[in-house]
């Protein structure tokens, strides 16, 4: 059996836990980002499961799910979390949400009527490589795709990005540097599988999900270690 | 517990480091350079100039 046809399933065990954790520390602690994180991380493991089952069969209302999920929400759902720790305008950000929502609405809607070619599809190939032959897209659903990734991985990297380098100038919080640094390199993974499965350089998409799912979780991790924080007696003046 | 009068608790600076100071800005700005060519990649395709931005996640 090919090794590569499994990785769907490592991605969506590692994902599904790492929403565990998420949506487990959002329940102690609270914080709409969290809370965002885990919504966003439970439609990554939606994606991957979707491509773990389009593996080994074929069904239309799966093959939109992995689209709407794996395409479309997930990056945009993870940056808005992104977007709710580092806005401090709470107007901004709530306002990006509800936008968010009703795109979500109007994208799951437009996704799930695209028409399909069913007997195009074959199992024995990864469902990136022929998914432009199965779904029927047009102009806008592309641009939707466009928008929703384009969005999301500006918020999701850029966000970890400015978080790493006001930790690393403050000279501070060694652990949150690091973290973010890999929550970015995670979420940057499958963007660049992405982008070069769509110019041709091979089918990197199943690996870089893997890899993205792994560096963002060891990435979170790492940033929300207790730091130890010392006590130090400043002499009164 | 009460603390002490004059004690008050800090985040330690990280210690002066060579590898630290020039290591963290150099993978910063890799990443930063990655995104923007995932950004032209999606802006690419949004104007038609490539084709469909595929799956990324």
């Amino acid at each position: 059996m090919d090794v590569l046809r499994l990785l769907p399933f490592a991605s969506t065990t590692i994902v599904f836990v790492f929403a565990v954790i998420v949506l487990s520390r959002y329940a102690r602690r609270g914080g709409l980002h969290l809370l965002l994180w885990g919504i966003g991380l439970v439609m990554y493991g939606l994606g991957t499961f979707a491509e773990a089952y389009l593996a080994f069969g074929y069904s239309p209302f799966v093959l939109h799910m992995w689209y709407l999920f794996g395409a479309v929400l997930t990056p945009a759902w993870l940056g808005q979390g992104t977007i709710h720790l580092l806005v401090r305008r709470e107007n901004v950000a709530k306002i990006l949400l509800v936008v968010l929502i009703l795109a979500t609405i109007f994208a799951a809607i437009k996704v799930y009527s695209l028409p399909t070619n069913d007997a195009a599809y074959k199992v024995n190939l990864p469902v990136s490589a022929q998914y432009q032959s199965v779904m029927e897209r047009d102009g806008l659903t592309r641009a939707l795709v466009g928008v929703f990734a384009g969005y999301g991985t500006l918020t999701l990297v850029g966000g970890a990005l400015y978080s790493a380098y006001i930790f690393w100038r403050k000279r501070i919080m060694p652990q949150r540097v690091l973290g973010n640094v890999l929550i970015a390199a995670g979420a940057l993974s499958p963007a660049l599988g992405g982008t070069l499965v769509a110019r041709g350089f091979g089918d990197y998409l199943f690996v870089s999900e893997l890899i993205g799912a792994i560096v963002m979780f060891v990435g979170f991790r790492l940033a929300t270690t207790q730091q130890p924080v010392a006590a130090s007696a400043a002499q009164a003046a | 517990m009460d603390k002490p009068p004059g004690t008050r608790k800090r985040t330690p600076r990280v210690p002066a480091s060579f590898l630290y100071q020039s290591v963290v800005p150099i993978a910063l700005g890799v990443m930063l350079l990655l995104l923007l060519a995932v950004i032209v990649a999606v802006l690419l395709s949004l104007f038609g100039l490539t084709p469909g931005y595929p799956p990324g996640f």
